[in-house]
């Protein structure tokens, strides 16, 4: 759709312009513009399209560093401005090698001399480096749980997390599977007799800083040093009966810190002085809450700036559906054959008391999201979007046709997310019938159709997660409504069944 | 920059973090790899700090760090070109340009939904319409000029060319751009008749 243009065939129109709207241009060549402008339409025009062009940059997106980037960027440069890499000091550090063989050459029959007695220690230092080398490859991955600075806290709460199925929502399998290869990475190493032959200069270097890291860890006062600690952390967690667990568990929250992106430090902040079994209820909440959020606010989302055609809308019902059912499916197979009894009634009991298909649908999808961990379908392959898009009527096809194929394809996909998650007023029909009681569906008789539209999904909002409808909401209403009717005496008992159509 | 040349180090964390944010703006704009991106900013910090000492106070310091950024984007575009290592699959976000539903759930919804829809869908428009229809020095002109508000005479000092260099750069930079978003100008900012069809959505 964007026309390709080399930096030769495109010769602006009025060169000057652009200039001027930069504020390039000198005062003579600036009074001739705007002699020009005042006369002439299409130089008007042209002015006014490249202001537009200029304004619509701003809606390239901002980009922001992560924390980590500030971070590793000053210990990047503190590690690499101090090994000069320029020929001079190329040279120097060749002189500086020489001169240091030959300063081991000299001793060399001292160093025979004593040979017996240091073997013994060098060999231990450097059984102490092996030991250590997959301490550094975890580093971080232990220190996220605070492992330096207490190993028992941290084991516990890496227990209750592997315990508790139902903790992470925002979890992408796919993680693990890299993370598990990189630990395998680290276990060649340690087995691995040439170290130096085995690694990349890279991935040397990124262990050499971590050595440095590990190295400079606190030294306890008094107590164990957090270098010790870590080695003890390392010792109980490779040798626990359900070490696998622990680990998934130990990447699972490490990835989960890093999805909350800037809001990582101050997460860290709220839940790492808490006692493990706290932590791990905070994180459930906080978990759960996120979800709920996003549910909710999703089916109230506004309308892409292109929708579908009207004639396609049954088309994008139908694919979201289908795509939809198909998942609902798959999760209630996995919950029915790996959940207990227990977790199986309170399961059905909370589907049961869905009102309208919507709410099934929103509490099938929490549960799939935490206990069983199904990731949502793949919306579709490039094959598939293009396949949907092949099958749209060529109205819809036109308002696709300016955008890549990439943005095309985002577009369909949010007219399907769209379809699947919006509140229909099907749903809220359904809703009024099964979800509120006697009261409140005749308090809403006591407003405007807006107001009792707008009312109905507050309270559908509310209640997708059996959560009870909040007091201001319809109970408000309920009162007045009650002491209107004792006003009147003779309050009729089940008046709504009339308000249904 | 006169305390990061004294060997401060928190001077030169400060500098980091005030500087991270408009260089990775331009750099991502500029290679369309956020990893790669991110890695030539901090070999610009790197270089920054090792040629501390040849800043010359006076100097407007955006100009000199921004002439630092230029050098190295551009060797890794030639490093690029030379190794044809085109990246052929810029969405940051998914690997295929694909998103599963609950992402698009979420983006859908997102902390501000209809705004975030249409800017999200806006800004990769204009993405394309930059990374199609000019070239790297083009881009990295118009970068400098938008996003750095640097002066014609700062762009020719940063990348190294004459005022008139600059001028006609820039002024095909922007032609190039009017005319690859003129589909978009021409649709208009999308017609009333393009709204509302989930609305009459009836089942």
């Amino acid at each position: 759709m964007i026309k390709k243009m080399s930096d030769n065939d495109t010769n602006a129109k009025f060169p000057e312009l652009v200039a001027y709207l930069d504020g390039e241009l000198a005062s003579d060549e600036r009074s001739k513009v705007e002699e020009r402008l005042a006369s002439d339409k299409e130089y008007r025009g042209e002015l006014a399209e490249l202001q537009r062009t200029w304004d619509l940059l701003d809606a390239l997106p901002p980009v922001v560093a992560a924390e980590s980037f500030t971070q590793s960027t000053i210990e990047m440069v503190a590690l690499k401005a101090s090994s000069p890499t320029s020929p001079k000091w190329a040279k120097i550090r060749w002189l500086r090698f020489i001169a240091v063989v030959l300063l081991m050459l000299a001793p060399i029959g001292a160093f025979y001399f004593g040979y017996w007695n240091k073997q013994k220690d060098l060999n231990a230092d450097n059984r102490q480096t092996l030991n250590d080398i997959p301490i550094y490859e975890n580093l971080e991955l232990y220190r996220s749980v605070n492992a330096e600075l207490d190993v028992e806290g941290a084991m516990e709460f890496l227990e209750l997390l592997a315990e508790t199925e139902t903790v992470f929502f925002d979890f992408d399998e796919s993680d693990v599977v890299e993370a598990d290869s990189e630990q395998d990475s680290s276990v060649q190493l340690v087995s691995s007799v040439d170290l130096k032959a085995s690694i990349s200069d890279e991935k040397m270097q990124d262990l050499l800083y971590r050595q440095r890291q590990f190295e400079n860890l606190e030294s306890g006062n008094g107590g164990p040093s957090q270098a010790e600690n870590l080695r003890k952390f390392h010792e109980q967690i490779t040798n626990h009966p359900n070490s696998v667990s622990l680990f998934t568990s130990l990447r699972k929250f490490r990835e989960w810190l890093r999805n909350k992106g800037y809001r990582g430090q101050e997460v860290i902040d709220t839940i790492m002085d808490l006692s493990p079994a706290e932590r791990v209820a905070e994180i459930k909440r906080m978990e759960e809450k996120d979800f709920e959020d996003r549910y909710s606010r999703s089916f109230s989302s506004d309308i892409p700036a292109i929708s579908p055609s009207p004639k396609d809308v049954a088309l994008i019902n139908r694919i979201a559906n289908e795509r939809s059912n198909s998942y609902m499916m798959r999760v209630l197979e996995h919950l029915m054959n790996n959940s207990t009894p227990e977790r199986i009634s309170e399961i059905e009991a909370k589907l049961d008391a869905a009102p309208t298909e919507h709410h099934y649908r929103a509490i099938l999808m929490m549960e799939g999201r935490r206990g069983v961990r199904i990731s949502p379908p793949k919306i579709s392959n490039e094959e598939n979007i293009k396949k949907i898009i092949a099958g749209l009527s060529d109205e819809s096809k036109e308002k696709l046709s300016w955008l890549s194929e990439e943005v095309q394809a985002e577009v369909v996909q949010m007219w399907i997310g769209i379809a699947l998650f919006r509140v229909k007023d099907s749903d809220l029909f359904e809703f009024y019938d099964n979800g509120l009681n006697g009261k409140q569906r005749n308090s809403l008789k006591s407003v405007d159709a807006p107001r009792r539209k707008e009312l109905l999904i507050k309270a559908f909002r509310q209640t997708l997660f059996q959560r009870p409808i909040p007091e201001e909401d319809l109970t408000e209403l309920i009162n007045k409504r009650s002491k209107s009717d004792n006003e009147q005496n003779e309050g009729s008992a089940e008046p709504e069944k009339s308000d249904k159509a | 920059m006169l305390q990061v040349q004294a060997d401060h180090a928190e001077a030169f964390e400060e500098l980091t973090r005030r500087y991270q944010n408009r260089l990775l703006h331009v750099m991502e704009h500029l290679i369309r790899n956020k990893d790669q991106a991110q890695d030539l900013a901090q070999e610009v910090f790197l270089r920054v700090y090792r040629s501390r000492k040849t800043y010359v106070p006076g100097a407007k310091f955006s100009t000199w760090f921004f002439t630092i950024a230029n050098n190295v984007a551009s060797n890794a575009l030639r490093n690029r070109s030379r190794r044809k290592e085109i990246n052929l699959n810029p969405t940051p976000n998914s690997e295929n340009g694909v998103q599963s539903l609950e992402t698009m759930a979420k983006d859908a919804s997102g902390l501000m939904p209809s705004r975030q829809m249409d800017s999200r869908e806006l800004g990769e428009v204009v993405r394309a319409a930059i990374d199609t229809a000019l070239n790297e020095r083009q881009k990295m002109a118009l970068l400098l000029s938008k996003f750095e508000n640097m002066s014609y005479q700062e762009i020719a000092e940063t990348m190294d060319l004459s005022l008139q260099a600059v001028k006609s750069l820039l002024s095909r930079a922007r032609s190039s751009l009017k005319t690859a978003l003129e589909p978009y100008f021409q649709s208009g900012h999308l017609p009333e008749s393009y709204r509302g069809s989930f609305d009459k959505e009836n089942e």
